[in-house]
């Protein structure tokens, strides 16, 4: 199970301060923000309310977004709640679990692990603004366990 | 008011009056059924031309314009959340009429560190 360090918790409350660590419950609570952009497209600057739960079992956390505001996007551009990658028990799929390990080859790290969900909510706002995915993401399929 | 202040605005977009207000109920009805929650009044608007965007068939002469105010709607909402609130103001005189919307003359300092990257992990879904 991943444990966050005091050294982590401390870098964390610098690069999103919106997060805090729930030690009893092991998990993160609060507003993720950023401003990526991805090659030469268009910079996106957004916010998400977010529960991320390390009691997952496996090397990544169990991310849910809390406030329906993925939900509202898809109903907006008209797509089902899967395209926007949340899956039925309403986690977030950030990756193949097959490509877990080789993204993660040291285990859980959280410095890549807050990269990896910049861009992962980058596409999903980008998908949510433009309709259209920033880059190409995998064919739905079983067996994702983020 | 600000829906029709657009169409007001754009003199070659034919929208009758009833159905702005009609479309402006079933999208709030169909988006922010509770309300506006924390959302901010630059995002709803946004959200407006993109339902819209989405629903209307390419073969109604609106769907231009929609795709049009979109397209400024997104600039105005990224520039606003950078704290270029000159610029948003700008690309929402060109939506709505220059003489009412007012212009911003003062932009905010934000520490704004944008994360730049070229590789990124395929989301997936089963």
């Amino acid at each position: 199970m991943v444990v966050l360090t005091y050294n982590e918790i401390s870098w964390l409350w610098k690069v999103q301060p919106g997060l805090t660590y729930i030690h009893g419950a092991n998990l993160l609570a609060g507003t993720f923000k950023y401003t990526a952009q991805y090659r030469n497209l268009e910079t996106i600057t957004d916010s998400y309310d977010l529960v991320i739960n390390f009691n997952s079992g496996g090397i990544l956390p169990n991310v849910y977004e809390t406030k329906g505001k993925i939900e509202k996007m898809a109903k907006i551009i008209g797509k089902p709640l899967y395209d926007f990658h949340v899956n039925s028990d309403r986690t977030l799929c950030m990756i193949r679990n097959d490509k877990v390990t080789s993204m993660y080859e040291n285990g859980f790290d959280l410095i890549l692990f807050i990269s990896h969900l910049t861009t992962h909510l980058y596409w999903v706002s980008y998908y949510g603004i433009y309709g259209k995915e920033p880059w190409k993401a995998e064919e739905h399929g079983y067996g994702c366990l983020i | 008011m600000m829906i029709k202040n657009w169409v007001r605005n754009t003199s070659t977009l034919e929208y009758k009056s009833y159905n702005v207000v009609q479309n402006v109920i079933s999208f709030t009805n169909a988006i922010y059924s509770k309300g506006k929650g924390d959302e901010t009044y630059d995002v709803i608007i946004r959200d407006f031309f993109n339902y819209w965007t989405n629903l209307i068939p390419d073969n109604d002469n609106r769907k231009g314009h929609f795709q049009i105010a979109l397209a400024r709607a997104n600039k105005a909402v990224q520039y606003e959340k950078e704290g270029k609130h000159i610029e948003a103001s700008e690309e929402w005189r060109k939506i709505f009429d220059s003489n009412l919307f007012p212009h911003s003359d003062k932009n905010e300092e934000r520490e704004n560190e944008t994360n730049r990257f070229s590789t990124a992990a395929r989301p997936w879904s089963f």
